[in-house]
């Protein structure tokens, strides 16, 4: 019974890993960099949410602020793009790693001097609800992150399957040179793929905060997003999401049951076993390029 | 009347200058093929019309229209496709996506189009839901013309679609580029290597060297000059003394 009850707690939390790391993985596709910045893009969309709905700030329904921030936040990745990373196009690929690591730094400052850094609470209209039954206790927000996150995966599926720019998003992530002499608009994708990434890490955020406090450092969870996207194969959606609830299913478990901080370390001692036996994750893609 | 029409054209590489001042004219309906050594500027040229490479001086001209600097995806829509050297087909998508990426910058419907891609290459529309990765080289290239087709486009341009591919696959290549050209009208604009096919193939030729045109005209003409012939071709003109005269000079310098 308690190993069950760890481990849906565990699913949850790792949702919440997946979606930051699926936003790794669509700005690793789109930008073929990583976007250190992720976890700090989380943070920020739940502090959007937070102003918007909470009722000492601005006071909107909830089930208003949510979509308001999902958006504002899809500007705000969109802009970065536009802005910022379009600009460093070429340069080598560390480019855009010190660039969005003082990005980061940069959104955990905004965030910092508008909301402060004393933890805050998300109102949410389900918080504090339990469902008990044979034993468990499971929270409506650990549901509810189970439920939406694989919602907005069939949905970023359906998008890359079946829609036109998300054909061209796949065209441009395996040949960027051949997707624009089909006449692909390889930056206007790259745009939106970065607000899409923007809008993921917001829902990841306001998932995070129905489930305890927030404060402008939560954006350090990136990192282990970042470990997730890495045991799934840091170019495939999926993997990335199976690599995030592998982490936050194990962390835990680890707590419960392993010796000292074994737990804290629990998600970089799984990357590493990874990385040893199957460098390229475990969904890597199977052909190499031909060249 | 004239498709493309390339005037001065200067691109460089870096501080490297790679096209010195190239003029080319394509007409409607025919096969322009541009012959050329490793190095000499084809691909370049054929990366600057497409968008891929900004020229630093110089006009290219299509359909009337300057269309010198516009990004690759202004370039296919006003109706310019690339078969580009490679290949380059899209490895993770199925065959059939490929081919509908070939048509992205057209709003119409498309399917005729993959139809007609199809009739043409049989082998595609067999493998059509299978990965374009798995493909072997000659049908790689065969689904990077169709791609090209798919576009409907009022010039192709096709670069170096010998590459890599065996004499009889190359042969077979060409049938279909002088079928296409011929039962469907399609203007094409040839870079290869195999100056033997090229000018079998073509109707206008070029000749590039270290990024300068320096012979020019109809493809029986060229054929039958003695530079091509010995440069190109590869054929060696007995001497009186049954040897091969190592010294000869290209007359064009």
């Amino acid at each position: 019974m308690e190993l069950l009850q760890l481990m849906i707690g565990g699913l949850a939390n790792g949702c919440i890993y997946g979606l930051v790391a699926l936003g790794f993985v669509l700005i690793y596709k789109a930008s073929e960099g990583v976007n250190f910045a992720q976890g700090d893009m989380m943070m920020l969309g739940a502090f959007v949410a937070l102003g918007l709905g909470n009722s000492a700030q601005m006071g909107l329904s909830f089930w208003l602020a949510v979509p308001i921030a999902i958006v504002i936040m899809f500007g705000v990745g969109w802009g970065v793009e536009r802005v910022v990373v379009r600009r460093i196009f070429g340069q080598p690929q560390f480019a855009l790693v010190i660039l969005t690591i003082a990005m980061g730094f940069v959104f955990r400052f905004v965030a910092g001097s508008i909301w402060g850094y004393t933890p805050l609470v998300l109102e949410t209209p389900f918080a504090g609800q339990n469902l008990r039954g044979g034993g468990i206790v499971i929270s409506v927000s650990d549901l509810i992150t189970i439920g939406v996150t694989i919602a907005l995966t069939l949905g970023l599926w359906a998008f890359f399957a079946f829609t036109r720019i998300g054909l061209a998003a796949q065209a441009a992530s395996q040949n960027q040179m051949a997707a624009y002499i089909v006449g692909v608009p390889v930056m206007r994708i790259n745009s939106i793929i970065w607000g899409l990434s923007g809008a993921v890490a917001t829902v990841a955020g306001v998932l995070y905060a129905t489930r305890g406090a927030i404060d402008p450092n939560i954006g350090l969870l990136g990192i282990k997003a970042f470990a997730a996207a890495v045991i799934g194969g840091l170019g495939s959606l999926p993997g990335a999401l199976l690599g995030g609830i592998i982490i936050g299913v194990v962390e835990p478990i680890a707590g419960r049951y392993a010796p000292g901080e074994l737990a804290i370390m629990s998600p970089y001692i799984i990357m590493l076993i990874v990385l040893v036996t199957r460098p390229g994750g475990l969904f890597a893609q199977m052909h190499a390029k031909k060249v | 009347m004239t498709v493309l029409s390339v005037r001065n054209l200067e691109t460089f590489y870096g501080a490297i200058m790679a096209l010195r001042g190239v003029s080319i004219d394509v007409s409607e309906g025919e096969i322009v093929t541009i012959l050329g050594a490793n190095g000499a500027g084809k691909t370049t040229l054929m990366k600057t019309i497409a968008g891929l490479m900004d020229p630093e001086k110089g006009s290219i001209e299509f359909m009337g229209k300057s269309i010198a600097g516009l990004d690759p995806d202004r370039v296919v829509a006003q109706g310019i496709a690339l078969v580009p050297e490679g290949r380059e087909v899209f490895p993770y998508l199925t065959i059939e996506e490929n081919l509908r990426l070939g048509a992205y910058s057209r709003r119409d419907s498309h399917a005729d189009d993959l139809d007609l891609v199809y009739q043409y290459f049989p082998i595609l529309k067999e493998r059509r839901k299978q990965a374009a990765g798995f493909l072997s080289g000659g049908q790689q290239q065969m689904l990077a013309i169709g791609r090209g087709l798919m576009a409907r486009p009022k010039l192709m341009m096709l670069d170096e679609p010998s590459l890599g591919l065996s004499p009889l696959l190359t042969q077979e290549i060409f049938g279909i580029i002088a079928r296409l050209n011929a039962e469907q009208n399609v203007t094409m604009l040839l870079v290869e290597q195999n100056a033997h096919i090229a000018l079998a193939t073509a109707h206008t030729g070029y000749v590039l060297e270290m990024g300068r045109i320096v012979m020019a005209g109809p493809t029986e003409k060229l054929a039958a000059s003695d530079d091509i012939q010995e440069f190109y071709l590869g054929k060696t003109e007995d001497t009186e003394r049954g040897q091969k005269r190592w010294k000869r000079r290209k007359t064009w310098r």
